[in-house]
């Protein structure tokens, strides 16, 4: 039980009182009123970044980047507290990272602690490098100020990748700088800077060439649900490094995706690999299999099946594969050292296979569009059968051979050629590929429905059935399979239940039960009401409120496919039949009609969604299907005595 | 500037270089090797029982070790620093038998804080092959969030430094067999310390072969343990110069969900506490003589100690006195009537105490009362008794399952809450057995507490309901919430989320502002910091409660409003009762021309039982007799006629509680009305079916509907 909510703020260093000047309780003022719903704000953000020759890996000539920022905050309401933190890792280091605060004289002078420094490995990660260091700030009344100034450093401009202009909280201005002197050649992308108000220039300061970017009055960066990631929406800076001359010699960067991928290749090749160690088993699970492609499953299914996730991204250990040796000995890897042994036994097979570097769906770019490392997170193998590339997924489990999941569908890959490359489009399935197909067949008992369900599921459907199925206790997977069964519904009871194909990732899975669908017929008089159409309770958490910023992401493109039937007995008939409904957009689209002969009634029904997105722009019209299905849903059949 | 987005929470891990030395790694199995490597027939057991097959995982066997050594350290200034130093071993095999325990069991964690502390372990393939851990991977881990509940220890004392470390090459089929040791010190300025009691059932998390617990202590070192409900006892034999505790048990399958079930009082399960003390200073403790032990306190005994306790507790009762005495001459009641005094004494501790301190120590709080009443002569008596959730009283062994309470004027008092009223009693002491402690040297009395009625414990929920101009389909509703005795327990922690409360607890109960006493810049400033925290409040209490509807509803269009009328503090009002305003949608189906109503659905949350838990292994602890009333008011829209209310009339009744409900038409309004009643505490697991009659028509009848045809 809470005993006040002031606790929610406990924990909070109260620092030194900032004396509060009128510029800032002025800015506080106006940014609440832009922002009522925020409790700080920056005043002011700057950022400038200068370049710098330096030695990276293997002591190779490298551009760094020193970027120098200064943030000012105002507290928007009394009682103002937030931390303020900067992430660092092995390749970004962080210093001078300090706290100013007012003084009477309305001077910022710095505070003499320092900044609580924590490892921040993200989730699903074993261990990697990164960390943050963070002040805990609180500002006791509205109008008062905080600044907070720090150092980065690029040890490699390679990592130098993007720079956002919107940031987690309000800001009245952000400025950034690049300084690029004149040995270097760089290029600067612009992306989603044509949906938000952005001052751009190019002046000449001191021989270097000073790119100014601006935003004013930006809002902060919004957490929403089922939210497209966060590139696709806000304007942010691409910066490569194309070449450069370390005064000895041109050097070259990421002039261009061959460039790119010499460098992911140079990393790669430090993977040493002891083929020997694979043969036996290489040998042992492809014994009988005669054609490639049955070899290929064979390899492809047993490392998703055995081999466990578990990353250790430290360091070089982000970019350089584990060796197959060892993510065999220790079955677990992350995605590279998965990728890595799959396409070792897949060569050792006698398979044309190649280890390839993509970006998940939440990258938003393409090895055509962007040179540069923010491209790609995720590490596959691909194998040309026929001439034909066909990309293998071992982090994906359960997936079948032949096809992809979602989140790199869409994208490029770039598959390892030796000193050649390819760059592979992932194509994006129809919606069909990923169906879940529902045969139910009921009949009239008392207050309940009683019947047959028939649940067939392919593509990701399936590959998502069973990801979630393996990972429940053994004991518990029944309850699972009753909860598919019942459409969430509670109402249904599932008395009998059985998995079809459960152990073969080929073909579709059916999962079939017989079920009593209880208080489900409503019956007043000698009328009864029913409803046999199950609306997508998922689609509840779609709908967009008004503050809604994000454009949604489904997370999938699909088909939904329903067969249903009521059978009442011969003595009565249907009186009242719903209504069809037709939609059909771009995106998405739903037919659902009944058919009734004699006493029996059909329910057919298909929702497909084809684009995996829902644009802010198509929200009202979005807002109107999701009503019409509920609409349509809400509508009952009745039946009466003839 | 990077993407800041990574919100600080749990999995933040220190990185340990890698590539170090393997010295301390070194020691960490060598600290536990001898352990691992112990003969043990159960742990030599590869093969579970084929019952078992289907299952997740089966623990093999475990067994957990506990010995103890002494430490004097002397200081230049203050008294000698005793030390007892507790070195806790467990180690445990495990068959991983499907996917999920794979994955659970992919990451080993273990206390590395301690110099002589260990960790080790190995994974058994199938085939009988050996893969043992390499500790060399092991990485720090900040705090303890995110340990697993089986990696921790049972001595633990706060300053673990945990590590984790991947387990190589396991699969589906393999055994994983660790071991862990800890040192823990606990020190001691007296000369007697009593460990954390601990509560061990006998089924766990997985089916269980086999379980050992071994404890191993000198002659001023005893373990006080208890088996309940059928759980095997300890046995004890002599050995070295040590008093051996052995506890062994097995054949444990995992016990299914079951609803109503009271663990601690139906489950096998044995605790135990080890409790240190040179001789002479044994009077501090609950179990004073070893032979204790062997059997059921008397009441006399147990009621000898409780006494003992309380007596311990006069210092700290005396020191409260004083300002409960300033408060109740503030209020003016130190001459009041009794029963004006009685209500005055325990108002005042809930004010100083549980509201703006911390609650006080059930002892404590009866001698508090015990001495205020005396003051003016009022007869007083103490009572103890244990909490059905924990024990029973005849199965008291430690200090910390003796619940206290007053009887004053025949009212029982319990120690208060920040929440509580004089007249509550917490459902789990209700119907139970208690001792009243005599006065002097007289005998203890043994009474049973009194049940609150189920006429007592009420919720009156009222809804007004009607369709919505804007949209038909949605239902605007104002609903009214009552909650009284212990149904206002449940209730309470969600609606008092967000108020302020504190500051003018003292108006509930006719009590003195001590804020008087404060400067007057200092009351300004307090004045000034309550007016912005609840102005933060009332901002923040609506989408708080809307979160809270939205457990209920499943389409929560929109909020109105809430208001929170009276939170029940008061004597004089002690109903729970709150306001909300809100608009629903998904209420409101369509046949044809005609509509129905989803009305029953007001009825949220009703128990919904599953095939599995229609039948009962053990009899059911309803936990307290209760009442449900329910008033649903509809205006019925123009151009339609209201039909099925027929439908809504039923009731069923037996001993074990009813459902009942009715339905009129009046003046274009349907009023439905329902009540449900929870008659009887403890239902035998043979009248199970007796519940699944009203509670079955409870739930059928909140899935109906209303007709509206359009005329």
């Amino acid at each position: 039980m809470k005993k006040c909510f002031l606790l929610l703020v406990s924990g909070m260093i109260l620092l030194q009182t900032s004396a509060q000047t009128e510029d800032d309780t002025y800015i506080a003022a106006v940014l609440k009123k832009q922002f009522p719903s925020e409790r700080y704000g920056a005043s002011l953000v700057t950022e400038e970044y200068k370049f710098e020759k330096g030695k990276g890996l293997d002591e190779k000539p490298v551009v760094r980047v020193l970027g120098n920022t200064q943030a000012t905050f105002v507290a928007l309401n009394d009682g103002a507290s937030f931390p303020y933190y900067q992430f660092y890792n092995q390749f970004v280091g962080l210093s001078n990272f300090n706290y100013y605060y007012r003084n009477r004289r309305e001077k910022f002078v710095k505070l003499n602690i320092k900044a609580i420094d924590k490892p921040m490995t993200e989730d699903g990660i074993f261990l990697d490098d990164n960390r943050v260091k963070y002040y805990p700030v609180m500002l006791r009344q509205a109008g008062e100020a905080a600044r907070f100034e720090f150092n980065e450093l690029y040890t490699d401009s390679k990592y130098f990748t993007r720079l956002y202009l919107h940031a987690p909280f309000a800001q009245k201005e952000h400025h950034v700088r690049l300084l690029v002197p004149a040995w270097l050649d760089v290029d600067i992308k612009e992306i989603n800077f044509e949906t938000f108000k952005i001052q751009k220039q190019q002046t000449t300061e001191n021989g270097h060439k000073v790119y100014s970017y601006s935003i004013r009055d930006a809002e902060p960066m919004a957490s929403e649900q089922h939210a497209v990631g966060l590139a696709y929406h806000y304007p942010h800076l691409i910066i490569t490094v194309k070449k450069w001359n370390d005064g000895a010699a041109d050097q070259q960067g990421f002039e261009s995706t061959a460039d790119l991928y010499k460098w992911y290749k140079y990393l790669y090749d430090k993977c040493k690999n002891d083929p020997n160690t694979l043969k036996p088993l290489v040998a042992q699970l492809t014994t009988g299999k005669t054609s490639a492609e049955e070899k290929a499953k064979a390899l492809y299914y047993w490392v998703q099946d055995n081999i466990r996730y578990i990353a250790f991204e430290e360091g070089y250990a982000g970019f350089i594969p584990a060796t197959a040796q060892d993510v065999l000995k220790n079955k677990y890897g992350d995605c590279k050292g998965m990728a890595n042994l799959l396409t070792e036994m897949l060569k050792i097979a006698g398979l044309d296979a190649h280890y390839t570097w993509v970006g998940t769906r939440a990258l938003p770019y393409s090895h055509k569009q962007v040179h540069t490392m923010c491209v790609d997170n995720h590490a596959i193998t691909c194998i040309y059968l026929a001439g034909k590339p066909i990309l293998l997924d071992p982090t994906e489990k359960f997936g079948a051979f032949g096809e992809y999941a979602h989140r790199i569908t869409g994208k490029t890959a770039l598959v390892e050629k030796g000193t050649a490359f390819e760059i592979v489009e992932i194509p994006v399935p129809a919606a069909m590929a990923n169906k879940m197909s529902t045969k139910a067949n009921f009949s009239i008992d008392g207050a309940h429905l009683k019947g047959s369900i028939k649940i067939t599921l392919t593509g990701e459907m399936r590959t998502n059935f069973f990801q979630v199925y393996s990972n429940i206790p053994s004991h518990r997977q029944k309850d699972y399979l009753k909860n598919m069964l019942s459409f969430g519904n509670s109402n249904i009871e599932v008395k009998s239940s059985n998995l079809l194909n459960a152990k073969n990732r080929d073909l579709p899975v059916v999962l079939e039960g017989e079920v009593v669908f209880t208080n489900q017929v409503t019956s007043i008089g000698k009328e009864q009401f029913a409803s046999i159409d199950y609306f997508p309770l998922s689609l509840r958490s779609y709908k967009p409120t008004d503050k809604r910023k994000l454009p949604f992401d489904l997370d999938q493109v699909c088909l939904y496919e329903d067969d249903i039937t009521l059978t009442i007995p011969p003595t009565m008939k249907f009186v009242d039949v719903p209504d069809a409904l037709q939609v059909e957009t771009a995106g998405y689209k739903f037919d659902g009609r009944y058919t009734v002969a004699n006493n029996v009634i059909n329910l057919k029904k298909q929702l497909s969604f084809s684009k995996p997105t829902i644009a802010t722009a198509e929200f009202s019209a979005w807002s109107k299907f999701l009503e019409q299905l509920k609409a349509f849903n809400n509508n009952l059949l009745s039946a009466a005595p003839k | 500037m990077r993407s800041l987005f990574i919100v600080l929470v749990a999995t933040m891990v220190w990185q340990v270089a890698q590539g170090q030395s393997s010295e301390p790694f070194d020691k960490l199995r060598a600290n536990v090797s001898q352990f691992l490597q112990q003969a043990d027939a159960a742990f030599s057991n590869t093969q579970i029982p084929a019952e078992w097959q289907n299952q997740s995982a089966v623990i093999i066997a475990q067994k957990t070790t506990f010995s103890f050594d002494q430490r004097t350290s002397f200081r230049l200034l203050g008294a000698a620093k005793k030390s007892v130093i507790i070195l806790e071993k467990e180690r445990r095999k495990i068959k991983l038998l499907d996917q999920n325990a794979v994955t659970l069991f992919s990451e080993l964690y273990y206390d590395g804080g301690d110099a002589n502390n260990g960790f080790d372990g190995k994974v058994i393939k199938a085939d009988g092959k050996v893969i043992p851990l390499e500790l060399e991977k092991s990485v720090s881990i900040e705090g303890d969030d995110g340990v697993p509940g089986i990696f921790k220890s049972y001595t633990s004392t706060g300053d673990e430094r945990f590590y984790k470390v991947p387990v190589n090459g396991l699969e589906i089929g393999d055994i994983i067999d660790y071991a862990y040791q800890v040192n823990n010190v606990a020190g001691t300025y007296g000369n007697f310390l009593e460990f954390t009691p601990i509560y061990y059932p006998c089924h766990r998390q997985y089916s269980v072969m086999k379980q050992q617990f071994e404890v191993k202590l000198d002659n001023n070192t005893y373990l006080n343990h208890r088996a309940v409900n059928g759980a095997p006892a300890f046995s004890e034999r002599t050995e070295g110069g040590y008093n051996i505790y052995n506890w062994e048990d097995g054949n444990r399958p995992i016990i299914k969900q079951q609803v109503f079930l009271n663990s601690h009082m139906q489950l096998p399960m044995v605790k135990f506490q080890i409790v240190y003390s040179s001789r002479e200073d044994a009077r501090n403790l609950f179990i004073l003589d070893r032979n204790e032990l062997k059997r059921d306190l008397t009441p006399a005994e147990l009621s000898k100690k409780a006494a003992g306790l309380l007596q311990a507790a006069q210092a700290s009762a005396s020191q409260a006195i004083p300002s409960v005495r300033y408060h109740l001459s503030k209020m003016e009641v130190m001459d009041a009537n009794d029963d004006e005094y009685i209500k005055g004494c325990y108002y005042v501790l809930r004010h100083i105490f549980s509201v703006r301190r911390n609650e006080l120590p059930g002892a404590v709080f009866a001698s508090t009362m015990q001495q205020l009443m005396k003051m003016r002569r009022i007869d007083v008596q103490v009572g103890v008794t244990a909490s059905r959730y924990t024990t029973s009283i005849k199965d008291i062994i430690f200090k910390s399952e003796l619940e206290w309470f007053v009887k004053v004027k025949d009212k029982f008092i319990f120690p208060p809450n920040a929440m509580s009223n004089l007249t509550d009693i917490p459902p789990g002491m209700q119907g139970i057995l208690a001792y009243m402690l005599p006065a002097g040297t007289g005998e203890a009395t043994a009474i049973t507490l009194p049940i609150v009625p189920y006429t007592d414990n009420v919720s009156n929920f009222s809804y007004q309901v009607s369709m919505s101009a804007a949209n038909p389909d949605h239902l605007v509703v104002t609903s009214q919430h009552e909650h009284l005795r212990n149904n206002r327990e449940g209730e309470i922690g969600k609606v008092m989320t967000y108020e302020i409360y504190q500051f003018d607890d003292w108006k509930t109960y006719g009590g003195w502002d001590d804020t008087e006493a404060m400067r007057p810049e200092q009351q300004d400033q307090l004045n000034a910091d309550i007016s912005k925290y609840r102005a933060e409040g009332r901002k923040l209490k609506p989408q708080f409660m809307e979160t809270q509807l939205k457990e209920e509803f499943s389409d929560v269009v929109s909020y109105q409003r809430f208001q929170l009328t009276q939170d029940g503090r008061n004597p004089r009002k002690p109903a729970l009762l709150y306001h909300e305003d809100f608009t629903l949608g998904d209420m409101v189906l369509h046949a044809g021309k005609s509509l129905l109503i989803k009305l029953p659905e007001f009825l949220t949350n009703q128990l919904q039982l599953t095939d599995e838990q229609r039948s009962r292994q053990f009899d059911a602890d309803m936990r307290n007799l209760r009442t449900y009333n329910y008033t649903i008011t509809f205006t019925v829209p123009a151009g339609y006629k209201v039909l099925g209310l027929e439908e809504l009339n039923q009731q069923k009744e037996n001993e074990t509680g009813s459902f009942s409900s009715s339905a009129i038409l009046a003046n274009n309004v349907v009023t439905i009305k329902t009540t449900k009643v929870y008659k009887q505490l403890l239902v035998k697991k043979e009248d199970w079916p007796k519940v699944m009659e009203w509670v079955d028509a409870a739930y059928a009848f909140s899935q109906k509907k209303i007709l509206l045809r359009k005329q």
